[in-house]
């Protein structure tokens, strides 16, 4: 459980920092919000607790280091991984053509409660032309990115819990020869 | 009790976690431009923008071998130095140009001489904003180097921004492009005032202040100083076009910015906060260390 946790967290902050460095060569409307993508991926392999907690600081790191009000992303985040975890419940989000759908619905649907956040809260408009435009690219290109994402945070985690096994497997036999 | 806890551990934890959320969002917004980030925030920067600084050198090595190699070994390098001295060369043009054309009031001119020798400090890009509705730059400046929030940011060409935030050693900017922005700025030739808007995307928009204003095609676009934030006569873009509609009180103008946004690489931190800025951050700081006065009731 506990490698699991972690196992998330150094995704998240993997994306994080990914993220950010890569926008130094390619313009962010060619870059997909792999933060998002791991917090849906954190719906499908940990723990809605774990989960939770997961989204709630990776949002707050997306606030600082975004210039968004502290705590927007993190609201979002929260919501997102709810929607993802009971979505996933019903309709298996570990199919590929599933998840493609879901996170280009869910891609939008956070686009739109950006700018309704930044509305209510800061009195900040921030759609235009542009940025529906913006919105849609990112939402097809984190759609087509979900799996390779989902696909390696998995293999983390199944790297992880075999050695998790190993480590387990190896003491029980330890004991067994005493 | 216990019973209660257990059985709805996650729906209460959801609820904490978004009632400090919404929390965070309220007190974020009123404290907004007037403190620094707190302690958590200052440990986030301090920890992500050095690992960012080591992934953003090789990803850009790996650009850089590509351009190096195009454009030739050292040709790269000679161009890159050039600009940057006719960047400097045409700012200290502007500014005197600016000198004789507003006044030959001496001690205006004197004014003018101290926004020219405020210190700046280069500090170099190491990454941008992780969300494109918020167009942020992140430096490898801070605190430690006496970056403060509310400091402009310039690039070779002109302004790039606004220094929002800051821990001890990094710190992060919004750009003009941000839909949040809002720069005081002329139109250097006619005088015409107005207010220069961030549009999300490549461009900026000047909205002028009277609808009879003289601007067209190719004017350039300076900082009036009349925000308190910015110094004057920064470069801010060149207008290219304007829309004038009959039906309203102002008319706008588009600009294309000065700086190229999407290659900043580096930019220079204008060590002194202007006028407004001062009265915010440095005026806020004033008032808290006051103690109460107990002899009133």
């Amino acid at each position: 459980m506990i490698r699991q946790f972690i196992a998330i967290v150094c995704a998240a902050i993997t994306a994080l920092i990914l993220q950010s460095s890569v926008t130094v060569i390619l313009p962010e409307v060619l870059i997909p919000d792999l933060v998002l993508l791991v917090v849906i991926s954190s719906a499908v392999l940990v723990s809605p607790a774990q989960g939770l907690l997961v989204a709630s600081g990776v949002g707050y790191a997306v606030d600082i280091l975004s210039g968004s009000l502290f705590g927007h992303h993190a609201l979002l985040r929260l919501f997102v991984f709810v929607i993802a975890y009971f979505t996933s419940r019903k309709f298996h989000l570990t199919r590929p053509l599933n998840l493609l759908v879901f996170v280009l619905i869910i891609s939008l649907v956070d686009s739109i409660g950006t700018v309704l956040l930044s509305k209510i809260f800061k009195g900040a408009f921030l759609i235009g032309t542009f940025e529906i435009y913006v919105a849609g690219i990112r939402a097809l290109l984190n759609a087509v990115s979900a799996l390779v994402v989902l696909a390696t945070v998995k293999a983390f985690f199944a790297f992880l819990t075999r050695r998790d096994d190993q480590t387990k497997a190896s003491k029980i036999g330890a004991g067994a020869t005493r | 009790m216990r019973r209660f806890l257990a059985g709805y551990r996650l729906p209460i934890l959801f609820g904490v976690l978004v009632i400090l959320a919404l929390v965070s969002i309220v007190r974020d917004r009123e404290v907004e431009h007037k403190h620094e980030q707190s302690s958590a925030a200052h440990l986030l920067f301090d920890l992500v923008i050095p690992l960012q600084g080591v992934l953003t050198k090789p990803v850009r090595a790996v650009a850089d071998i590509w351009d190096d190699y195009v454009a030739l070994v050292g040709i790269k390098e000679e161009n890159d130095r050039l600009k940057r001295e006719l960047a400097e060369v045409k700012d200290h043009s502007l500014q005197y140009r600016e000198a004789l054309v507003a006044s030959s009031n001496l001690h205006r001119l004197v004014e003018m001489r101290r926004g020219f020798e405020a210190p700046l400090l280069p500090a170099a890009v190491v990454g941008h904003s992780l969300s494109p509705w918020f167009r942020s730059v992140l430096i490898e400046r801070g605190t430690g180097s006496d970056v403060r929030s509310g400091m402009s940011v310039l690039g070779d060409g002109g302004l790039v921004g606004l220094v929002t935030a800051s821990s001890a050693h990094a710190s992060r900017a919004m750009l003009l492009l941000d839909r949040q922005s809002a720069v005081a700025g002329m139109v250097q030739r006619s005088r015409a005032r107005g207010i220069v808007r961030g549009l999300g995307s490549g461009k900026l928009e000047f909205a002028l202040m009277v609808r009879d204003d003289d601007i067209v095609n190719g004017d350039l676009i300076v900082t009036s100083g009349l925000d308190g934030i910015h110094p004057k006569a920064l470069q801010i873009g060149m207008v290219v076009s304007v829309h004038q509609d009959q039906d309203t009180l102002v008319h706008v103008a588009m600009l294309k910015p000065s700086v190229d946004f999407g290659r900043l690489e580096q930019v220079f931190v204008l060590k002194r906060r202007g006028p407004t800025m001062q009265f915010l951050y440095e005026n806020e700081e004033n008032l808290s260390d006051r103690k109460p006065d107990k002899s009133q009731p």
